[in-house]
């Protein structure tokens, strides 16, 4: 298992060593001029021009500014966010607790509600009650996230005034306020962010558990349990949901990009104080280094996040443990 | 595998039957719409004209600056519809020319296929937000230029997927033994098969890349207003949803159906191409 | 001696083109303690329906249409479903065939012995485990403790059936129903099985129900034979007399089919054509159609006659006594 986790990680990290290469390439492709929002598109003194350039390195030749920026990347340095006239890094070690927090939580009711949810479909499958949530599941995958996420601001946020439909905390918040009242206001001001990232990403997790589930119930070994006189509960729980986990654990890694996504948009409409929204205000400003860096933030989220639930799939199979 | 009997083979699932009736009617409203609703930048009286309920001259009321929603609605789903159709096709068929290649084991293919690997890891949101830090604003054409270009790993690895299991198999190596050139094998023999898994996670595609172009209007990004965008409708409205819901409803709705008509369309596809399940 | 098993009049409907068929079909027999009694014929004639039928595990919509199932003299067709759970490993127990598709994949197997065993509250805790160890030792399993802990796709085919059948005895039933047991397995392992169920019915009083599709297994097994065609039983008796003086024209054709070592050499005679699927099945005599003796009484349905030597055919070629 050792081996395997650091050939995986070995893996993890040329995976993103191309993707960084890939996304300065994508950014030098991309028609415009890096520089045009810094000036505002106004025409500058020549030399006033050369001198940013030369700041920002752009005067060097185009293999030489990549291995600036590789190099700088491999140290943690991400560059500097035109917008803020601060290192990268920093901006997004400031926002990356608020994404956690919110996308952790999505995470937690997809790996609850979402498996108990499709459990119970499988195991009442062709029901009123299948019928009814897989109608659930299919809405949530239907429903854009920042569909969902406009009408719950509105309905709960707005009109029936609920829970803060913006920001992290209440700005109005004395200074001296106790540690426990400010976990509960930060609390209510996650209640609906995470209401909207969790649905629009339930229904996919649904399906995911109630296919695997349907699959496992269908084995052989589900009647031989039956056959030793274990109780109902048992056979379905301990043997096949165990069984089916396997499945759900791969699918958990490869819906982190889908996450990733629904959160930002999340993050922008209730104005969480996270990546995604930093990520979309600064391309909104052409803010690059700093689009640049939540880009490569974001991947090393996915990869890591995906060899987690690679592991977990493995250790949950001891058929995968075992194989190379 | 010819294109009628697939057609066949998908009107007879209820699935692959609802998800077509609600696509024609989806492609109907956004070609044949835009022309017969109203000019979707026209504003009427700013102070009496705006926000006007359905009803009336305008069927679906009137926006926050009084323009008509219907039209505006009809005009975002042509683009988002457009932007959808032109992205797939170029990451279908980039995807398909690449996956091929690497499957049966080009060195360029499978150097392209290794970068698109590492490609999918970053959310495609992502890749897309860096292209228009860049770039700022894109016209349609180029949006849909981007999302194709930044879509095509996925397809191409199930088209290399497909072609490794084919190339070494029995039928196949009896067609090199023929002296078939690698062209022909790859156009007659392996891309009928390869396009079967590529077609399904296309038309899931489309719905996705009308989501993604969707909510980069939503976040202020991609096409520039005044033009009319489902994503942009959304975000205008925002401001004013507490009293008047239907300019958001509109575009909202339209996105819903949209998915859900490629989903049915998808799964019933994956239903009709699966050799096991011959119904 | 009272009767440990007394299946009477069983009939199993499954789904069929127009509504329902009786796949099995007024199946009786009996079964005494400690009597090992074979369950033959070719596949797709109910022997699995009906040994699924006797633990109440038909998978749905599959059902009992009428019958009894007297175990111990409790009908296991009439009791509610917790009452039959408790009886389910502890009374009567079952394998099956493909050992590694019947144990659950992602449990160590000793964990999923000592899960019957506490499951019937027959042990907990270390007492538990002891006894989980004991009987995979019991079942002839090397270094137990060892493999207590193993998965079961770790094991060889001899050791997962061995696995299986630790499970099924784990809760000391009375009656096992072992389902196409040695099939998976090669010859030599195959006679190690049985010679273990051998063991374990001497030892323990087990009453066996073997079920298979290879006659020639049966000779030197079984005390009886129920030789099974089409949902129907239709020649059932003592082995030696069975096999020696088979009476019904499918049970010879069953016998001809097998390679035999003893004798003159003579290439086995394959039966031509397979069993129809239920629904599908002739009126009368169900084997007519692939008869070699098949004459006008057949489109009358020949009931279970005793026949000579005590034991009983359905076939209208046989003298009864």
């Amino acid at each position: 298992m050792a081996a395997w986790l650091a050939r995986r990680l070995a893996t993890a990290a040329l995976t993103l060593a191309v993707a960084l290469t890939a996304l300065f390439a994508l950014m030098r492709a991309a028609p415009g001029d890096p520089l045009a929002q810094l000036t505002d598109d106004r025409p500058l003194p020549p030399e006033a021009r050369d001198a940013l350039r030369r700041r920002y390195g752009l005067d060097q030749p185009l293999p030489r500014q990549f291995l600036a920026f590789a190099a700088g990347a491999l140290r943690g340095d991400l560059g500097v966010s035109i917008q803020y006239g601060r290192p990268v890094r920093d901006l997004l070690a400031e926002r990356l607790g608020a994404t956690l927090l919110l996308a952790g939580t999505a995470l937690l009711v997809n790996a609850t509600l979402g498996i108990w949810l499709g459990a119970r479909q499988a195991f009442a499958a062709g029901s009123a009650i299948d019928a009814a949530l897989g109608t659930l599941a299919t809405a949530s995958y239907a429903l854009p996230p920042f569909v969902l996420a406009v009408l719950a601001a509105g309905l709960f946020g707005v009109r029936l005034g609920w829970f803060p439909a913006a920001g992290a905390r209440d700005p109005l918040l004395a200074a001296d306020t106790g540690a426990l009242a400010l976990v509960l206001d930060r609390l209510r001001h996650l209640a609906l962010p995470a209401l909207v990232l969790s649905a629009s990403t339930l229904g996919g997790t649904m399906r995911q558990q109630r296919a695997a589930l349907l699959d496992a119930l269908g084995r052989p070994f589900v009647r031989a349990a039956r056959a030793r006189g274990l109780d109902e509960r048992r056979v379905r729980w301990g043997h096949a949901w165990r069984a089916s986990l396997v499945p759900v654990l791969t699918h958990f890694g490869l819906w982190l990009p889908a996450l990733v996504t629904g959160s930002v948009f999340v993050e922008a409409v209730f104005a969480w104080p996270g990546i995604g929204e930093l990520a979309a205000a600064a391309t909104a400003a052409r803010d690059y280094p700093l689009v640049m860096g939540a880009a490569l933030l974001a991947g090393a989220g996915v990869v890591l996040g995906s060899v987690v639930a690679e592991w977990a799939a493995r250790l949950a199979d001891p058929r995968g443990a075992d194989a190379p | 595998m010819s294109a009628t009997p697939l057609l066949a083979r998908l009107l007879r699932r209820p699935g692959g039957r609802r998800g077509l009736a609600l696509l024609v009617v989806l492609a109907v409203l956004a070609l044949a719409g835009p022309p017969l609703a109203r000019d979707p930048l026209a504003q009427g009286d700013l102070v009496s004209g705006a926000l006007r309920p359905p009803g009336g001259g305008h069927l679906l009321g009137t926006d926050h600056v009084s323009r008509d929603v219907l039209a505006r609605t009809l005009h975002g789903l042509r683009r988002s519809l457009g932007i959808g159709l032109g992205a797939t096709g170029l990451a279908a068929g980039l995807g398909l020319g690449i996956g091929l290649v690497a499957g049966i084991g080009g060195a360029a293919g499978r150097v392209l296929l290794r970068a698109g690997d590492a490609l999918l890891a970053i959310p495609r949101l992502f890749l897309l937000l860096v292209v228009l830090a860049g770039a700022g604003t894109l016209s349609a054409p180029g949006l849909a230029l981007a999302i194709g270009l930044t879509a095509w790993p996925s397809a191409s690895r199930l088209a290399a997927a497909e072609a490794r299991r084919l190339w070494p198999q029995d039928w196949m190596l009896a067609a090199r033994a023929l002296g078939a050139s690698p062209a022909r094998l790859v156009l007659v023999h392996l891309l009928p098969h390869a396009a079967a898994p590529v077609l399904v996670a296309a038309a899931l595609h489309v719905a996705d890349a009308v989501v993604l172009e969707a909510g980069l209007s939503f976040l202020g990004l991609g096409i520039a207003p005044p033009a009319p965008t489902l994503g942009g409708m959304l975000l205008e409205a925002r401001p004013t949803l507490a009293v008047a819901p239907w300019p958001a409803l509109a575009p909202g709705v339209a996105l819903v159906l949209v998915v859900l008509a490629l989903g049915a369309l998808a799964d019933a596809l994956r239903a009709a191409l699966d050799p096991q399940a011959a119904a | 001696m009272s009767a440990l098993l007394g299946v009477e009049a069983l009939s199993v409907a499954v789904p069929a083109r127009d509504g329902e068929a009786r796949a099995v079909e007024d199946v009786s027999f009996t079964i005494a303690p400690g009597e090992f009694v074979a369950l033959v014929g070719e596949s797709g004639g109910g022997k699995s329906l009906t040994a699924l039928a006797l633990l109440g595990l038909l998978p749905p919509p599959a059902r009992i249409a009428a019958g009894h199932v007297r175990l111990e003299g409790r009908d296991l067709v009439t009791l509610e479903s917790a009452a039959l759970r408790a009886v389910r490993g502890r009374r009567v127990a079952m394998t099956f065939q493909e050992p590694l598709a019947s144990l659950t994949p992602v449990l160590p197997v000793g964990a999923q012995v000592r899960e019957v065993l506490e499951a019937h509250r027959l042990a907990r805790g270390a007492e538990a485990r002891a006894r989980a160890v004991a009987l995979l030792d019991e079942v002839g399993i090397p270094d137990p403790a060892q493999r207590y802990d193993a998965f079961p796709h770790q094991l060889s085919g001899g050791l997962r059936q061995r696995v299986l059948l630790a499970l099924a005895l784990a809760a000391e039933p009375a009656l096992l129903v072992a389902d196409e047991p040695t099939t998976a397995l090669d010859v030599t392992v195959q006679a190690q099985v049985l010679a273990l169920l051998q063991r374990l019915r001497r030892d323990r009083g087990l009453g066996v129900l073997f079920v298979t599709h290879d006659l020639g297994l049966v000779a030197e097994q079984a005390d009886r034979v129920l030789v099974m065609y089409a949902g129907r039983i239709v020649e059932a008796g003592p082995t030696a007399a069975l096999f020696a003086r088979p009476a019904h024209p499918y049970t010879r054709a069953l016998l001809a089919a097998v390679p035999r070592l003893d004798g003159p050499p003579a290439p086995p005679v394959p039966i031509p054509g397979a069993v129809p699927a239920p629904g599908a099945w002739p009126p009368g005599c169900r084997f007519a159609p692939r008869c070699q003796a098949a004459h006008d009484a057949c489109a009358a349905s020949p009931p279970l006659r005793p026949a000579a030597d005590g034991h009983a055919a359905a076939c209208w070629l046989v003298p009864t006594t």
